[in-house]
């Protein structure tokens, strides 16, 4: 027999008006307040910035407002057209072949019975550890015109769009990968089991059944494609010779000409396809229940050897392209002088003797990426947390959503030049960050926020809903819900943003370049600098050095990863 | 022996709910008494989960006043109210053992570490989980974590238990057994309790009182055996068991017209209807040998449902199909079988009439 | 008593001393990261009391940094940056002019024309082609001796140019073209190049890299990376048109609001000085004090006869309407095959 007085009577029941409404507006206000702190944080990342820089396009050299001219005078200076055409036309199709050949893989990923998946799915994921030069080189030495496959391409040539769709199908193919795989692990066995027993055909299973099953994935890859390949400015630039594209109307403007009214000009306009992708994205997200439900069987292929042998060869062609570009690339880190004199040598690796740095820019990069990983993870899962687990007037959480999402549409050349802008600028209070590694954290955070930040809000969606009610009816505030039941139960998901953010940082170039200080320099921007004064090959290397390091991460994070799915195998999978 | 807990009063006055434009609830009035089991029934969609998360304090009331015992709760935060709740989905927390979710309450309140390991092993005895306390939610069946869930709702002994459609993710089974387990628990501990659910046997086998619900609205409150006898709208009388409902204009105060016929009514007409609903449950029907009756009709179909036979006879004089429940033995000394004609009566007494 | 005083003054003396050796200055540049540490350490030489903390990035990256810092200048001063980008933040009001030490002894070409100048001359870069000697063997492709030359069909899809709208470099040769030729016949130049150009580039030193891995048998560049490429063993011959060759000053300037003038004064004083001149030669054929250049490796011995009478004012005041004339005729759609 208990008999605790705590227990018997409700403990508000003494409680004074004051201390009650105090109670009420920690419980239900606090968090909203919070989540306006959230806004706010975002809206200095990222609003404040992206404003400071695009309202120059509506002025003029000396700052003085001349409405739409500036529009005016890019649209009719000719040239323009095929630029915003190219655009579209390129990120059109790098996104049809990225998510078409990603669906494969996550299919035969995940509805075979082929061996080694988890390695399959590490070397998958590979392009996201490189630096977007690696490509670059890679598909230079194998299709330029001194290139060991140049006859591969007809007399076509790698510079121009078929390089920028190879490039950008290389770096942007693990994005679609990650939301495919996701989309289509938690599959529901009934569903086949109920078209096998319609006698429906393999065949028309997988268009009646898988297809339908991943519809939203396809959607939210195909978005995420588009905007990764509209924005960004390295590939092109690098490999694309003249055929021009937005992204590289905005480095020409700027960083070729100085004209950074133009420049805001171009980055308005490429807003526009980026945020047209992005509200389809949303509309077809709003529809989407989910279908995974508890009473749901988790779907496991039967033994079935004609599919395996079908599912290894989707995976083919992409394990092949991966692994053509990163071992060219690991090639040409060792090679003394291409293509003249392939005789091999380390001295490539020795970049103390380097410029752009050397070990100390290295070492610089690791500080950054740990800074943003740490700093990056815990912003963007409190702020999911806030959206997803809190009570939130709806008006807040969608501001909310529209600004974690929107720095996914925003160039980095473009996020780069707008912090010099607004954390330069003499009135800003916090402006002594400008030239510090600070700043560099802060702005890959904003960078890339967006992915970190739909990645921690789905984890957090299949939390059943009702954890907060239940530990409310067990005067269990939010928090000790927060820390003794989402926290470890999102422990995977936080891995997952955690490396996402580390090798992002580390392999970044397009905003930071803007940013760094004199002690600052940075790993990432060194393959650029060796690769612009003519060192390939050492710049092959320190890409090589940064995958190296990018896979370390994802190694470490694979290995924590089971060891957490070890430890809490019991209460995930029910056996003992 | 398991702690006696006294159960808490709720008094609910004129509860509203709009989400935006739409009325989820209309002037809700509704007194708990201590002790009771009372189960909010209703399509869904009635509004009977909204009324309880606002019980609850998950949803917030856009007016009127709760009271629980003597205490306005109406504006207080769940934590501060007196309750335990159990979801459909249990939301049993996968990460913690079963003592550990059902110490998780107990240790918010800062209970002494002995006294909740005695406290959680008392109430895993009560509901049959002793030998499990160390596993994982996945490791058990969907009726034991049930019984977690419950046993977790009540380790802080709370004057209000809310159950939120608690047995409908189960197998019929279980969802039996588990149905007298609950309701002898409850009366045992006293605890006061609101179950929202949409099978009406449920809610008839469980519950002291019924609160039947549609679009928003209490349509009635009653005891089981009130409910399905003297429903109080033509809502209830379709929504609990099965009924015949036919057209009929009104004569005088007691007297009704169907086709050519009069028919004398024990009840009184509601006032000022041209036009009322007639309605007679399906076992109350009288079947006839053929001529012994005041209306003939001819048998359309018959199912066997076990224990009685659901029989369609359709009436040769007004454009009129009735179900008839028939016991086999009836059914075999009436020689009934499909296409025979039969006679049937409708006692005055069971007749039952709605507005229109 | 005396002894206290001379203690006085030690202390003063070694507290100067550690003040002024903790003076520190940010230097924006784009000269060659490898060139960095010997000019640091050249200068330090001399001057150990300042440190030099670089931020180097090309040409384009640091001037676009530094207008768009002009609110609030981190750089102190900019140490060899082209004279073009100095002459933009000379007209937004960003540089402090100061007449260094020894002014007098540098070329009238390698300052900025003012009084006391914005700007003072290092040294210039030169336009060159870099030719891959392999591939042009391969391709039965005559040595060009001339910029005309680079119009004959036979060069026909083996040439590649920066694009001027990105690279300063391309803006160089366009506008070096137009004076030397005069405007009708430089663009119709132009007009014959196009038909050859396999594809513009956005960087400068792109085509010289391009040349170098056999990518392209001629680029239009500059001799300074051909010549650095060459050293690292590239089949290359870096070939200076007879006609003339366009050219750059890279320069050095005071970044306006400086708190540290003196130094600043001192870095600029230092960075014309003969020993100065002489480290630049080390890379440059030709520096901005005459007399002092000794030939270079790979390049002309008769540099200085080949450069034009460069009129960067007039190429300055005409930049925007020779881009988007040259963005019309040969941009975009207009892709030479």
């Amino acid at each position: 027999m208990i008999d605790s007085p705590a227990l018997s009577t409700p403990s508000s029941h003494n409680r004074r008006p004051l201390s009650a409404f105090g109670q009420r507006f920690a419980g239900r206000w606090v968090f909203a307040l919070l989540l306006v702190a959230g806004c706010a944080v975002l809206g200095l990342l990222v609003l404040a910035p992206l404003y400071t820089l695009l309202s120059k396009s509506v002025e003029n050299k000396d700052g003085e407002f001349v409405g739409l001219d500036n529009f005016a005078h890019y649209l009719s200076s000719g040239g323009i057209e095929s630029a915003f055409f190219n655009s579209l036309w390129v990120a059109g199709l790098s996104t049809v072949i990225v998510v078409f050949l990603a669906f494969m893989a996550a299919w035969a990923i995940t509805r075979t019975r082929l061996p080694f998946t988890g390695w399959i799915r590490g070397v998958l994921v590979l392009p996201i550890l490189a630096p977007s030069l690696l490509p670059a080189i890679s598909l230079v030495y194998l299709f330029g015109n001194q290139g060991v496959l140049k006859s591969w391409l007809f007399g076509a040539e790698i510079y121009g769009p078929i390089g920028i769709i190879l490039g950008s199908c290389f770096w942007t193919f693990p994005h679609a990968l990650m939301i495919l795989l996701t989309a289509m692990d938690n599959a529901d066995g009934r569903h086949y089991e109920a078209a096998t027993a319609l006698k429906a055909s393999p065949w028309r299973t997988f268009w009646t059944v898988t297809v339908p099953g991943a519809r939203y994935g396809l959607v939210s890859a195909a978005f995420v494609v588009f905007t990764l390949v509209i924005t960004d400015f390295g590939v092109p630039k690098v490999i694309g010779g003249q055929f021009d594209v937005l992204a590289t109307d905005i480095y020409k403007q700027v960083i070729g000409q100085q004209k950074f009214e133009m420049g805001a000009v171009i980055s308005v306009l490429l807003l526009l396809p980026a945020m047209l992708a992005f509200v389809a994205d949303r509309y077809v997200q709003r529809k989407q229940s989910a279908s995974f439900t508890a009473r749901s069987v988790p779907y496991k292929p039967s033994h079935d050897r004609r599919r395996d042998a079908v599912g290894a060869l989707m995976l083919t062609p992409t394990l092949v392209f991966i692994f053509a570009i990163i071992g060219m690339a690991i090639y040409a880190s060792f090679v003394t002088f291409w293509p003249y004199n392939l005789s091999l040598s380390l001295n490539n690796y020795d970049f103390g003797r380097m410029d752009g740095g050397g070990w100390g820019a290295y070492l610089n990069s690791l500080q950054m990426a740990l800074g943003t990983m740490l700093i990056g993870t815990a912003l963007v899962f409190f702020n999911a947390w806030l959206v997803e687990r809190t009570p939130q007037p709806r008006l807040l959480t969608g501001v909310f959503q529209l600004l974690s999402l929107l720095p996914l549409a925003v160039p980095g050349l473009v996020l780069g030049l707008s912090y010099i802008f607004f954390f330069n600028h003499p009135d800003n209070p916090i402006n002594f960050i400008y030239g510090t590694l600070f700043i560099l954290i802060l702005s890959s955070v904003t960078h890339f926020y967006a992915v970190s930040h739909l990645t921690a809000v789905t984890a957090l969606k299949q939390l059943d809903k009702e954890f907060e009610a239940v530990g409310e009816s067990l005067k269990a505030s939010r928090w000790r819900v927060l820390f003794t039941v989402t926290l470890p139960l999102c422990l995977p998901a936080i891995l997952d943003v955690a490396l996402y953010l580390f090798v992002n940082a580390m392999t970044t170039v397009s905003a930071v370049v803007f940013l760094y200080g004199h002690d600052s320099q940075l790993a990432s921007v060194a393959v650029l600098n060796m690769d612009e004064a003519g060192d390939i090959a050492p710049a092959a290397a320190m890409a090589i050095l940064i995958t190296v390091t990018c896979a370390g991460a994802k190694l470490l994070q694979g290995v924590l990863r089971f060891w957490v799915d070890r430890s809490t195998r019991a209460w995930r999978q029910g056996t003992e | 022996m398991i702690q006696q807990t006294q159960g808490s009063r709720l008094d609910i006055r004129g509860v509203n709910k709009f989400f935006g434009d739409f009325c989820a609830l209309k002037e809700i009035n509704l007194t708990i008494e201590p002790g009771e089991l009372v189960c909010f029934l209703g399509p869904s969609g009635c509004g009977k989960t909204t009324l309880l998360r606002i019980i609850a304090g998950l949803e917030q009331q856009t007016a009127g006043l709760l009271h629980q015992g003597v205490t306005d709760i109406s504006r207080k935060p769940p934590k501060d109210r007196d309750f335990g709740i159990v979801f459909q989905s249990y939301a049993l927390f996968p990460n913690m053992t079963v003592a550990d979710n059902v110490a998780y309450g107990l240790r918010s309140i800062g209970m002494p570490k002995p006294q909740v390991a005695s406290r959680v092993s008392e109430l895993l005895a009560v509901v049959g989980l002793e030998d499990h306390a160390r596993k994982y939610p996945a490791q058990l069946s969907g009726g034991q974590q049930q019984r977690v869930a419950l046993a977790r709702a009540l380790a802080p002994s709370p004057g209000l238990l809310l159950l939120d459609e608690p047995l409908s993710a189960l197998d019929a089974k279980v969802r039996h057994h588990l149905r007298s387990e609950i309701r002898s628990l409850q009366k045992q501990l006293g605890v006061t309790t609101i179950m929202v659910t949409h099978d009406q046997e449920e809610a008839l086998a469980m519950a002291d009182r019924v609160v039947v619900m549609n679009n928003g609205v209490i349509e009635q409150v009653g005891t089981p055996l009130e409910i399905y006898q003297q429903p109080a709208s033509a809502f209830v009388a379709s929504f609990i068991g099965a009924m015949n409902f036919f057209d009929s204009a009104p004569v005088n105060g007691q007297r009704v017209r169907v086709g050519n016929r009069e028919l004398d009514l024990v009840r009184p007409l509601p006032s000022d209807q041209s036009c009322v609903q007639l309605a007679i449950r399906p076992e109350d029907v009288h079947l006839l040998p053929n001529g012994d009756g005041e209306w003939e009709g001819q048998v359309e179909s018959m199912d066997y449902l076990g224990a009685f036979i659901r029989t369609r006879v359709r009436l040769s004089e007004v454009e009129l199909e009735l179900v008839v429940d028939v016991d086999p033995r009836s059914a075999r000394q009436l020689e009934l079988q499909v296409g025979a004609c039969v006679c049937l009566n409708l006692p005055s007494d069971a007749l039952h009439c709605f507005a229109a | 008593m005396k002894h206290l005083k001379q203690a006085f003054a030690l202390a003063a003396l070694t507290m100067a001393m550690n003040a002024s050796a903790q003076t520190e200055l940010t230097v924006y540049t784009a000269v060659e990261a490898e060139d960095l540490k010997t000019y640091a350490k050249r200068f330090n030489e001399e001057h150990p009391d300042i440190r030099i903390n670089w931020v180097r990035d090309s040409t384009g990256v640091i001037t676009a940094r530094l207008l768009a810092e002009k609110e609030n200048p981190q750089a102190d001063v900019v140490w060899g940056l082209a004279g073009t980008s100095l002459l933009l933040l000379k007209n937004e009001g960003m540089l402090q002019p100061y007449a260094p030490e020894g002014l007098d002894k540098l070329s009238p070409k390698f300052r900025d024309r003012d009084e006391t100048p914005s700007w003072v001359g290092m040294d210039a870069w030169m336009a060159a082609l870099c030719v891959n000697t392999i591939e042009a063997e391969k391709n039965n492709l005559p040595m060009p001796k001339s910029w005309q030359d680079l119009t004959k069909p036979v060069y026909q899809g083996h040439v590649v140019m920066p694009n001027p709208n990105s690279s300063g470099t391309g803006f160089l040769d366009v506008s070096a073209w137009l004076q030397l030729m005069g405007e009708d016949e430089g663009w119709t130049f132009m007009d014959g190049l196009h038909q050859n150009i396999s594809r513009y580039t956005h960087s400068g030193s792109k085509p010289c890299k391009m040349a170098a891995s056999g990518e392209a048998a001629i680029g239009v560049s500059f001799a300074f990376r051909g010549a650095r490429l060459k050293e690292k063993g590239a089949p290359l011959e870096l070939v200076f048109p007879e006609e003339g060759l366009g050219w750059e000053v890279e320069a050095t300037a005071i970044v306006n609001g400086t708190d540290k003038l003196d130094a600043a004064q001192t870095l600029v004083d230092w960075s014309i000085s003969r020993k100065a001149m002489e480290m630049y030669n080390e890379g440059y054929a030709i520096v901005g004090m005459p007399g002092v250049a000794q030939p270079v490796a790979h390049f002309p011995e008769n540099a200085e006869a080949l450069i034009i009478e460069n009129d960067f004012s007039w190429a300055a005041s005409n930049r925007e309407a020779i881009l988007t004339e040259w963005a019309s005729r040969y941009d975009g759609k207009s892709e030479a095959k």
